[in-house]
């Protein structure tokens, strides 16, 4: 299921947070991470990532470093920091109760549209 | 659809920091790269595997647009190095040393930090570009000082001066308003109170300076102030550079190109060319000392120089009379080799002084600092005196008086000098003793001082080497006692023969080097 951009725009940082708790990746790695782990539901233009990655680095959630790959090519590697990780909390938290009241709302509402 | 090489470099287009934008693009070709080998596997032909993979990415437009906002720190740093320029040219230009081709240097070097500073940052807004532009005009300004002053035409130069004077103030002052204000109105984002506050501590250490100069009894509070100012200055540049990561858009600056920096390295050569060409012909332009003979001196001169003697025998005060005198003397100063390779000060100064032990004198003079730091005194006097007369005394408290600075009479010994040729010598002999000339000089004279007959020679126009008494006629003695106080001079005897009465009048040009030690 494709979801609008306008619900992804606004989890896609605290998605990749996520991707990256779980490890140190680069940049396609992360892409391919999230859709495995979103069973397809979260496929971004593979363009957009990087303005999110740099923007986290920016803010120091995350720090990058180059490493070559087998290939002879450099990849371009991220990693979570502390700061990072607690943000990445602060927005789960967030997100569940913003879920929670929505769902709420959508139960509500639900009652009494019958 | 554009091809990977296309993409990247649009996408990487608005990135102004080079390495930065070298590190994006080799990211975004590295992802390319890997998503095409997965169509590659896939079964796709490399070329289409590399399109697919392109189009993947997206947006190249919208892309470029998130990642040069993002990385628009670069602005930052580089601002922060025009900062940091602009500060050290400004405190070039600012202070004075009175040391001569020092002074000049740090004028230079700052104008150059100051324009290259200013064109760094010209894109920033219009009153950086104002601030360029001013820059710019403050150069030529410096530059074409050293041209108007080192050639002729010399009559104008009073005027050239004092034009130049007044705009380069003009001109300076719109551009460190401009600069401070500019830099003040064109940071965005958090960074932005303390790059404002660079700007503002600008303006406020110019208004400083100028309050210094307005009111130099103060001096010392302005200084401690504008220090003050700068280490302000210095701690706002440092911090801002903390804030270099912060994901605001803080400064919109246009990267400069290969045209703008090639531009600035060739104004900068062309300047330092032409200062060097200037300064290499004002070395080889020396005055050269010659020595007059007293066959040179032209009618008019000795006529004159007699006319002087009736006057200051009649105890003539005429206004109008030495004006006239002073004049003559500042044209040919003003004319001399000299002055017209100097000229970076000068100051006159006419007195009359008349003597109730019968001595008068007239004499004006003029301090010229030179290119090279060193300070010239031109001296023409006229002066005569009857037997007994007290003139070392005048001398000392005169000088003491008005040219303090030029003339330490108490402790430094002075150099001499021989006089400098001009044409249409003004020189003169007076009919009774001639002694103008480096060929007669050595003519012994006797004379009373403090009630001791005593006897030296004559150097005409030299200067007494005890540093007490300093004489620019020809009555003056050359001796080594160590005296400091103050004695009259009687010439007795002029190899061997009688000259009392009226004894001396002397006439004439001359100039004497100091030692630098002799300053003040």
């Amino acid at each position: 299921m494709k979801f609008s951009k306008e619900l992804v725009k606004g989890s896609t940082a605290m998605l990749v947070l996520s991707v990256l708790s779980g490890g140190a990746m680069y940049g396609y790695q992360i892409i391919k991470e999230l859709e495995a782990a979103s069973e397809s539901a979260f496929s971004m233009n593979e363009g957009t990532l990087y303005p999110i990655l740099h923007a986290l680095e920016g803010e120091k959630y995350l720090e990058a470093f180059w490493e070559e790959g087998a290939s002879a090519r450099r990849r371009r590697y991220y990693r979570i920091t502390e700061k990072g990780v607690k943000e990445l909390e602060r927005q789960k938290g967030e997100w569940k109760s913003f879920s929670s009241a929505i769902e709420k709302v959508l139960r509500g509402t639900s009652r009494y549209a019958r | 659809m554009p091809d990977k090489k296309q993409f990247i470099e649009e996408a990487c287009s608005g990135i102004r920091d080079r390495r930065t934008r070298n590190e994006v693009a080799e990211e975004l070709s590295s992802h390319i790269a890997d998503k095409a080998e997965d169509y590659v596997l896939y079964g796709e032909d490399p070329e289409e595997a590399e399109r697919r993979a392109v189009g993947d990415m997206g947006d190249v437009k919208k892309l470029s647009r998130e990642l040069a906002e993002l990385h628009s720190f670069f602005p930052l740093r580089k601002f922060r190095t025009s900062l940091i320029l602009f500060l050290v040219g400004f405190l070039l230009v600012s202070f004075r040393l009175d040391a001569g081709w020092f002074d000049d240097v740090c004028a230079y070097v700052g104008n150059i930090l100051l324009f290259v500073a200013c064109f760094n940052l010209k894109s920033g807004n219009r009153l950086l570009f104002g601030a360029f532009a001013l820059s710019a005009a403050c150069f030529a300004i410096t530059i074409a000082n050293d041209v108007l002053f080192s050639f002729p035409p010399f009559e104008a130069r009073p005027a050239v001066g004092v034009a130049i004077f007044v705009t380069g103030i003009i001109l300076s002052c719109a551009r460190m308003l401009c600069f401070g204000y500019g830099v003040a109105r064109v940071a965005e984002g958090k960074a932005a109170k303390r790059v404002r506050r660079t700007g503002w501590l600008y303006i406020a250490s110019y208004a400083d300076i100028f309050l210094a100069f307005a009111m130099p009894l103060f001096l010392p509070i302005f200084i401690v102030i504008f220090v003050v100012f700068v280490l302000l200055i210095a701690i706002a540049i440092g911090r801002a550079n903390a804030d270099i990561w912060r994901n605001d858009r803080e400064v919109a600056l246009v990267r400069t190109g290969a045209m703008g920096k090639a531009v600035l390295c060739v104004v900068i050569a062309l300047s330092v060319a032409t200062s060097s060409v200037i300064n290499a012909i004002l070395s080889t332009r020396a005055p050269q000392y010659v020595e007059y003979a007293a066959q040179d001196v032209a009618e008019e001169d000795a006529v004159l120089a007699e006319e002087v003697k009736e006057r200051i025998l009649e105890d003539s005060k005429s206004d109008a009379y030495f004006a006239a005198l002073s004049q003559r003397l500042v044209e040919d100063v003003a004319e001399s080799d000299l002055l017209r390779l100097s000229g970076d000060e000068v100051e006159t100064d006419v007195t009359y002084y008349n003597s109730a032990f019968g001595r008068s004198e007239m004499a004006v003079f003029a301090l010229h600092v030179g290119v090279d730091g060193t300070r010239r005194v031109t001296a023409l006097s006229y002066f005569a005196y009857e037997q007994g007369a007290e003139a070392t005394g005048v001398f000392e408290s005169y000088y003491a008086a008005r040219n303090a600075t030029i003339v330490n009479t108490a402790q430094y010994p002075l150099k001499f000098v021989n006089l400098c040729k001009r044409e249409g010598t003004m020189y003169t002999v007076v009919p009774e003793y001639e002694y103008v000339s480096g060929e007669r000089a050595g003519q012994e004279y006797k004379s009373v001082r403090g009630g001791e007959v005593v006897s030296g020679y004559v150097i005409f126009d030299m200067i007494a080497s005890d540093g007490n008494a300093v004489g620019i006629n020809a009555n003056s003695y050359l001796h080594t006692s160590p005296v400091r106080q103050p004695y009259n001079y009687e010439i007795i005897e002029k190899d061997g023969a009688d000259v009392s009465g009226w004894q001396l009048l002397s006439y004439g040009l001359s100039w004497f080097i100091l030692p630098e030690s002799a300053e003040e």
